[in-house]
């Protein structure tokens, strides 16, 4: 399925844990907007890789196809899932899995990555993406839905915590216990979202370090960060603005935790300029060079 | 019979798809959940209800106490299972289920429906459901249907239930 890359190895039973450890630091990029088609190549040398949402390149016309093309052949591009929903206890969409495959096939990145959520169920889509409850039937599902996927693209999977839209009253295991539980039994390296974990720490009311810090560090792999908004009292991870003071502490910390290969900023609403854009990605590459640089253990025990 | 993980996933995406029928039924099946929390959680809660009850009406509601919780019992046991009543529905039901021969007056009833209008309707509401359902508990297989309150976020869709 897919072509063998650096950084891609063979899966296999023993070689699994060494897959997750061996990929490469790509550094910082951000989000592929179609806006700034023109601007990544003007700024080539501050990107060091991009994130394609590749539902965005199914059943592609000739331009989108050749746009792909450009820039795969340009830049390293991850591409994100936004719609597979592997929660879904009904199962994951074949079409929409095979459509994935071959974008990553063609992109042939060092991982993909999608979300833990479910986003349609009994024939409908949920519209966005939606939590699971902690427990060890989601797990048992997940796990599931992942080995289909994995079957279908071998190359190395991550997997981005969500913010929660609902929080069951049913939650048998803690969140930290939970993705670790979800990364180890299924070899999944962590897209951790800085700002989906802020923002839920300050909808729900808990501190999100203990958090971090319980997380399976060598599992890492990659980071969101982005801006959000108020509402009615309630922090929505809007990507419409650029990330706040909170969101670049967390940052940091889990860059002296954990040995990151790449972060990406998410910027969904109100494009701005490519300055300010890059101007974030910048300040980003500076802490995550940093944090390389310092080659210290982490602030806590992990 | 249980409900299976897909099923209560189903409702969730119906109700998360429109916000408008969110006002029905957000349900969930606790599988651990055991039936003497439940049990001790309704009844704390129907104490409550009770208590104030008694505080804002004369002596005929000195009746109150186990028999609220029996009439609720009555009304709705064997309610169908097909249709999510409104408020008032239930409101309504539990006072003709009461004016067949309960001690309880149709003033209580009056008076907890404008305990849950006055206060945060929402929330009185679903601790109205909650007292409810907890009879329809069934003992033999362990089966718990329980109504939660949730708080909703979500981009372009906050509703609020609490």
């Amino acid at each position: 399925m897919v072509a063998g890359a650096a950084a891609v190895v063979a899966v296999d039973a023993e070689a699994a844990i060494k897959t997750i450890t061996n990929l490469p630091h790509l550094g910082v990029g951000f989000g592929f907007r179609d806006r700034y088609h023109t601007d990544v190549f003007v700024h080539r040398s501050s990107i060091d890789f991009l994130e394609i949402t590749a539902d965005h390149f199914f059943r592609a016309s000739q331009a989108k196809r050749e746009q792909l093309d450009l820039l795969s052949r340009n830049f390293t591009l991850i591409p994100h899932g936004l719609s597979l929903s592997l929660g879904s206890a009904e199962g994951i969409d074949d079409e929409y899995l095979t459509q994935l495959a071959e974008i990553v096939d063609v992109v042939n990145p060092p991982w993909w990555s999608e979300h833990i959520a479910f986003t349609h169920a009994g024939g409908i889509d949920i519209g966005h993406l939606t939590s699971l409850p902690r427990t060890r039937e989601s797990l048992e599902v997940l796990g599931r839905n992942i080995r289909l996927a994995k079957a279908a693209i071998p190359t190395p999977l991550i997997l981005e915590n969500i913010t929660e839209s609902i929080r069951y009253p049913g939650d048998r295991i803690d969140e930290a216990s939970f993705l670790g539980d979800l990364l180890e039994e299924n070899d999944c390296g962590l897209l951790l979202d800085v700002t989906n974990l802020y923002t839920n720490s300050v909808n729900y009311r808990f501190d999100p370090l203990p958090l971090i810090w319980r997380l399976p560090r060598e599992r890492i792999v990659q980071l969101h960060f982005a801006g959000g908004h108020w509402q009615d009292e309630t922090l929505i991870d809007s990507h419409s603005t650029p990330a706040c003071d909170e969101v670049w502490s967390l940052l940091r910390e889990v860059l002296a935790y954990a040995d990151v290969r790449g972060i990406i900023l998410e910027r969904d609403e109100k494009l701005p300029p490519i300055k300010e854009i890059l101007s974030e990605v910048d300040r980003a590459r500076e802490m995550y060079l940093q944090a390389r640089s310092n080659k210290k253990p982490a602030s806590c025990e992990g | 019979m249980e409900r299976s993980f897909a099923e209560l996933q189903s409702e969730i995406a119906r109700c998360l798809a429109n916000p408008a029928a969110i006002d029905g039924a957000l349900k969930t099946t606790l599988q651990d959940f055991s039936q003497q929390e439940l049990h001790a959680a309704a009844e704390t809660l129907i104490r409550k209800r009770v208590a104030r009850l008694r505080h804002a009406l004369p002596r005929t509601s000195q009746s109150l106490g186990t028999t609220f919780s029996e009439c609720c019992h009555q009304a709705f046991r064997n309610r169908s299972k097909t249709t999510t009543p409104s408020l008032e529905d239930d409101l309504d039901a539990l006072g003709r289920e009461l004016r067949r021969g309960s001690p309880v007056s149709p003033r209580v009833i009056e008076a907890y429906r404008w305990e849950c209008l006055r206060h945060d309707s929402i929330t009185r509401r679903w601790s109205f459901r909650w007292l409810v359902t907890r009879y329809e508990t069934d003992s033999e297989n362990r089966r718990l249907r329980l109504w939660c309150v949730v708080k909703i976020f979500g981009r372009g869709k906050l509703w609020r239930l609490w």
